[in-house]
């Protein structure tokens, strides 16, 4: 069986702590919210990883065209 | 020059807990800074998100640089739903508190535009298989409210809980 998640809620006007367990609302809510910011979070890295690989592949093509590598990752970079 | 700098809470961590939020934060600072540091009982090194006003939707543009033992990266979105992790954690659960950070909410009372902040990070970690970490960042979210609070959570889908030991203090600068 698997523990209730706890929320901490600090209540900065009177310093209370309270640890509180999360409803079955807010927890389905948190899971749909996770999967949804996971799929974008992968997508990000993957528009990322992409950039990464084409920055890559024209410093390679730069330099076999007889730029430095510095002045070819000087110029993939602008 | 500041001429007021004060503590206005802490959250400390006893147990796991899934979020952390500082509610009715007080609206008399000019600024507001956020040091804290956290551990994690997933196993998949989560990042931190941190959003104001409890802001879920996309609504955030970010830009941040990283550096481990892989090199110098840096990461960027708009329109995205988080201000980014501010930093994948550790997947130990013997160190409670390996990630370090701080982050800045420059007029945080609103209606100058948008809400900014910016963000420092640094992971130590304990595994092998990750190596140590540290970021900086900055990030806009499209909000013009007042920031009344602040919601710490674990990126990923399941349930992901900081670790007991985590302790995060808010406070406020004139």
């Amino acid at each position: 069986m698997t523990d209730t998640p706890m929320k901490l809620v600090v209540n900065c006007e009177t310093g209370e702590q309270t640890l509180e367990p999360l409803t079955a609302e807010e927890i389905a809510e948190m899971e749909a919210q996770a999967v949804e910011a996971e799929a974008r979070r992968a997508a990000e890295e993957e528009a990322n990883q992409i950039k990464a690989e084409l920055k890559a592949s024209a410093i390679a093509k730069l330099t076999a065209l007889g730029l430095t590598e510095e002045e070819a990752t000087a110029f993939a970079s602008n | 020059m500041a001429t007021s700098f004060k503590a206005i809470a802490t959250a400390t961590l006893t147990s796991t807990a899934t979020s952390i939020t500082f509610s009715s934060i007080p609206q008399t600072y000019t600024h507001l800074w956020i040091m804290g540091q956290a551990g994690t009982t997933a196993t998949d090194a989560p990042a931190i998100y941190a959003r104001p006003n409890n802001i879920t939707s996309s609504s955030y543009d970010y830009a941040n640089i990283y550096v481990d033992s892989g090199g110098i990266t840096q990461r960027n979105a708009l329109n995205t739903d988080r201000s980014l992790g501010l930093l994948d954690m550790t997947d130990s659960t013997a160190n409670s508190s390996n990630t370090g950070f701080e982050i800045v909410y420059p007029l945080y009372k609103g209606g100058l535009g948008n809400n900014t902040y910016l963000f420092n990070a640094n992971s130590q970690r304990t595994a092998t298989s990750v190596s140590n970490q540290a970021s900086w960042g900055v990030s806009n979210v499209n909000d013009t409210n007042a920031i009344t609070s602040i919601v710490f959570s674990l990126q990923g889908s399941g349930t992901r809980s900081f670790a007991a030991g985590t302790k995060i203090t808010l406070y406020g600068l004139d």
